[in-house]
């Protein structure tokens, strides 16, 4: 039972990071992303410690076995639709950002939003 | 600049901080109305030059709005995503029942039955009871593959409905965005109705859960809807209702003038409805009418090459009506138990035959698979479809709560924000009053020393 433990826990862990992680991206800010990538630090954390425990042989069951790889399933769900909640959160911001650029300082001959220029001036004293 | 002139740009100024703070107070009451964005009004400074009897003061050029378009249409787009993956999951949840992954029901259960019927034949060939149990278990399995077959025409009479009822919805909401460009023309005030802003927004919005379009605002503030980009459905005052036909074999949405427009509908509700109608549960029906008539044909194939009690070649044991539908139409034919065909032609009253049939259980028949193989596959291919739905709608949930954090981020009314707005214009009126104040009783003091 205690190698159950050891395998089943940081699969969990993981996914309840996941969870904290998509929780952050309701909000497509950039402290969100901040906030968000420090639950996803913990779950690789609990992924490294799976993997650790994994390889030093730890004896699975046939039961353990099969309820590791639904979470693991279940998780690789998760870290796909947190990835897509970061790819949304920037899509929105950076396409904010677009049209802020284009308020404040118009288009380039491209078509694309110009970015703000810092005015230099000369002058010559003689 | 004399004192009408100084009494005149205060009252100004006391109009405009009094308009300032109805539209603060629009703003706090109207925070919870579906589609409102804060207002704010906008101020300039009048110019002021005393010696050239400019009295300056504040003046205001009207009201505007903190509604970001580009927040609106991320809601929108992202609100097509959510209604198609939300119908998409809703109708394949209506499949999944009638597809058992267990082998103790419908017809994996039926095909499990109808091979140890074969079985227990082979091992008594010229038994009637054991011919009988053949024939029994051929309708059992039959009728089972006829209902699952029904099932999915069921589920297609359900998804025509809902393609019905989600038309009928775009052209209603249709409707509310003519009459109120019809309100915009009527009524220049209307343009800069908050309300009215309101109503349209939340009107598209709730457009964008049923299908796809692109908008055009045009000069006079009417909009322009335009399904998949291309068709019309509202042009100022004029609507083009859509319509669907579903009489055929697929599923079509035509526009007004009776040309189909199918392909434009990619997204929202209606997109899902269609992609489930027309492609996802054809697959599921093509597959299950392989299996009935690859069972109905090869069990026939291999009766017709046998013998039966009297020495007769074999009958068929199965029929279907390929234009029907084999699953829909698989039927036992009136085949008597002892016509059934278990012995070979070179060996009368025995079981080759018979050997024959049992071993189709195992054999690859279609695609390389046994019958229960194929049947597993096409069950795990409709779970998979309805995980992919799901997974999909939870995505596309929470992204939609992203965008709508965005707008609210940006257009939000927010009550922190609306409470300092209202004590800066609080105390701004209250200093412009005071100042009213003094001036008017400046005046009756000079007033009365004229008289």
């Amino acid at each position: 039972m205690a190698a159950a433990v050891n395998v089943l826990e940081p699969a969990g862990r993981a996914q309840a990071c996941l969870r904290e992680a998509q929780a952050c991206l309701r909000l497509p800010a950039a402290e969100a992303l901040e906030g968000a990538g420090a639950h996803l630090e913990q779950a690789i954390g609990q992924m490294e410690r799976l993997a650790r425990d994994l390889k030093s042989g730890t004896a699975l069951s046939e039961g353990e076995r099969a309820e590791l790889l639904e979470r693991l399933g279940q998780l690789r769900r998760e870290t796909a639709r947190t990835g897509a909640l970061v790819e949304g959160a920037a899509t929105l911001r950076l396409g904010w950002a677009r049209l802020l650029y284009a308020a404040a300082c118009g288009y380039t001959a491209r078509g694309e939003p110009a970015r703000p220029e810092v005015a230099r001036r000369l002058s010559v004293e003689g | 600049m004399g004192l009408f002139g100084t009494l005149v740009s205060s009252t100004g100024a006391l109009r405009v901080f009094q308009k300032a703070l109805e539209v603060a107070q629009n703003n706090v009451s109207n925070m919870s109305t579906p589609g409102f964005a804060k207002q704010r009004l906008l101020l300039e400074a009048m110019p002021f030059d005393p010696g050239l009897g400019l009295p300056g003061g504040v003046f205001s050029p009207g009201v505007d709005s903190y509604r970001s378009e580009y927040a609106e249409q991320a809601v929108r787009r992202r609100q097509e995503d959510y209604g198609l993956s939300d119908q998409l999951a809703a109708e394949l949840s209506r499949l999944e029942p009638y597809f058992d992954v267990t082998g103790t029901s419908g017809i994996p259960g039926a095909l499990n039955r109808f091979f140890q019927s074969i079985s227990a034949w082979s091992v008594v060939p010229n038994d009637q009871v054991a011919r009988a149990g053949v024939i029994e278990q051929a309708v059992y399995l039959a009728g089972r593959v006829r209902d699952t077959a029904s099932s999915l025409a069921r589920a297609r009479a359900a998804a025509d409905q809902q393609i019905c009822n989600t038309v009928d919805s775009i052209n209603y909401l249709a409707g509310i965005i003519r009459n109120l460009n019809a309100q915009l023309r009527q009524d220049y005030r209307a343009a800069t109705d908050p309300g009215v802003d309101a109503r349209q927004h939340t009107a598209l919005e709730e457009l964008a859960r049923y299908v796809d379009y692109s908008t055009v605002r045009q000069a006079d503030g009417t909009l322009t809807v335009l399904l998949g980009g291309q068709t019309p459905l509202v042009i100022g005052e004029r609507q083009y209702e859509i319509h669907a036909e579903i009489s055929g074999a697929s599923a079509a949405i035509c526009d007004t003038d009776g040309r189909e427009i199918t392909a434009q509908a990619s997204r929202g509700r209606l997109g899902g409805l269609i992609q489930f109608r027309n492609t996802t549960l054809p697959a599921f029906v093509g597959d299950l009418d392989r299996l009935a008539a690859s069972v109905a044909d090869r069990v026939n194939g291999i009766l017709a090459g046998g013998i039966d009690v009297n020495g007769q070649p074999g009958g068929a044991l199965f029929a279907y009506d390929p234009a029907q539908g084999a699953a829909a139409s698989l039927r036992v034919t009136t085949l008597r138990p002892e016509e059934l065909a278990g012995a070979l032609a070179g060996a009368p009253g025995g079981n080759g035959n018979v050997l024959e049939l049992a071993g189709l259980v195992d054999s690859p028949e279609i695609d390389g698979a046994s019958f229960m193989g194929y049947y597993g596959a096409l069950a795990r291919n409709v779970g998979r479809a309805l995980e992919r739905a799901r997974e999909d709608l939870k995505t596309s949930e929470q992204l939609l709560l992203q965008a709508r954090s965005l707008r609210d981020e940006i257009s939000g009314v927010s009550l922190d924000e609306e409470a300092i707005r209202l004590v800066e214009f609080q105390l701004a009126y209250q200093a412009s009053a005071r100042l009213v104040m003094v001036l008017s009783e400046l005046t009756e003091i000079t007033i009365n020393l004229v008289r």
